[in-house]
């Protein structure tokens, strides 16, 4: 699981394919496998003691559960039913490659992904980090942006600053509008300013949350409030993964 | 190549306005080069008021026609000017600091907002930074504002 990854990593696939990726498919893509299902994980508040599944990571990830959502499978489905009702390959595709990203981070985790659904049930996992979604937000943040899951964030963030212009109105009118008919629809119905609004919020929302929950996980909240950039970390963190 | 221009195209507002009243109105993006500073050039634009908004089309000739509407005549399309030629004025030093200026000013505006945000969500994280959903009204804010601050102080 990430946090902020999902929202910058579709800027950063979109300028190395060009005008091959919709910007707005792509985040779509990448916010599609929790999108429906992660307030399920985390409980109706932020500390995490009013949970509504009782096993959340196998809900999350697992079979039965809704782990299909982490599939590799699961977004071509969706991306052909994109495609079937748009006409627009492009969004198809963006789709996908936005839901592929997402899973790339996952595997990072420790509570595994099924991608091979419904072919196996096999749950690949890299163990970067804990999983810790089971515990509630709050404990998450502390867990994630205090391991090597905010570095992995920090890492997408960083490439992103690199290449800021992609982020001006200048490189959106000239480059983003005019390559993916998905600009001109939402133009007559939210203006530009409202254009200009759906493209940078991910990004935005990407850079100060890294910050602003990094400042909170080590100066704010008083449980472990330190870093803990160890292989599988942090190690207060239980070790959990679905069955 | 000639500053002032990208690829032969003029860039800024007023070589658009000498090559004619229906390119400043009606802006095609050109094509530009990686050395332009492209941020200056519409984020300066946007903020100013000047119309640069860009359409599907990328043929010049067919918005021109369009926009004089049934019955109009046809605005003939100007000639784009040209890298080589030599009546091309230079880019006067006054407007290349105004738009250097521009651009400081539209990535300060953005840095502002970002630690306004920040502190936000520090102070409350539930209800900033749960996710992106969030931060749209405030993104929104920040860009309908932007020109009114280049207009201050850009």
């Amino acid at each position: 699981m990430s946090w902020a990854a999902h929202d910058l990593e579709p800027y950063l696939i979109r300028k190395h394919f060009g005008a091959a990726i919709s910007i707005p498919f792509c985040l779509m893509g990448s916010y599609s496998p929790d999108i429906f299902t992660k307030w399920a994980v985390y409980g109706l508040d932020f500390a995490g003691k009013k949970p509504v599944v009782d096993d959340p990571i196998q809900f999350h990830r697992g079979f039965p559960g809704v782990g299909f959502t982490h599939t590799l499978f699961f977004p071509i489905i969706v991306g052909l039913i994109i495609w079937a009702l748009s006409k627009h390959r492009i969004w198809a595709i963006s789709f996908i490659v936005g839901a592929w990203a997402h899973f790339l981070s996952d595997t990072l985790d420790s509570a595994r992904v099924m991608l091979f659904f419904p072919f196996s049930t096999l749950h690949v996992h890299l163990n970067v980090w804990q999983y810790v979604g089971d515990e509630g937000r709050r404990l998450d943040a502390v867990a994630y942006y205090t391991s090597f899951g905010g570095v992995w964030d920090a890492f997408w963030a960083v490439l992103l600053l690199t290449r800021w212009r992609m982020l001006t109105t200048a490189y959106f009118l000239k480059e983003i509008f005019p390559t993916d008919p998905f600009w001109p629809w939402a133009k007559r119905k939210v203006g530009m300013v409202g254009c200009l609004t759906i493209y940078r919020t991910s990004a935005f929302f990407g850079f100060v949350s890294i910050i602003a929950w990094t400042i909170w996980a080590l100066f704010v909240n008083d449980f472990h409030p330190s870093f803990d950039w160890t292989l599988g970390g942090p190690q207060w963190a239980p070790k959990v993964g679905p069955h | 190549m000639v500053p002032g221009t990208i690829n032969g195209t003029a860039t800024n507002r007023d070589e658009w306005d000498e090559a004619g009243e229906g390119l400043r109105h009606s802006v095609v993006p050109p094509r530009m080069s990686d050395t332009v500073d492209e941020s200056r050039l519409v984020e300066g634009a946007y903020a100013t008021g000047v119309h640069c908004e860009p359409v599907c089309v990328r043929d010049p000739a067919s918005i021109l026609v369009r926009r004089g509407g049934v019955g109009c005549p046809a605005v003939p399309t100007p000639d784009p000017p040209s890298a080589d030629d030599p009546q091309l004025p230079e880019i006067p030093a006054d407007v290349a600091h105004r738009s250097r200026r521009q651009g400081v000013v539209a990535v300060t505006h953005w840095l502002v907002a970002g630690g306004i945000y920040i502190a936000l969500g520090v102070t409350i994280p539930w209800m900033f930074l749960l996710g992106f959903w969030q931060a749209l009204i405030f993104v929104a804010c920040v860009t309908a504002l932007q020109p009114v601050v280049m207009r201050r102080f850009g």
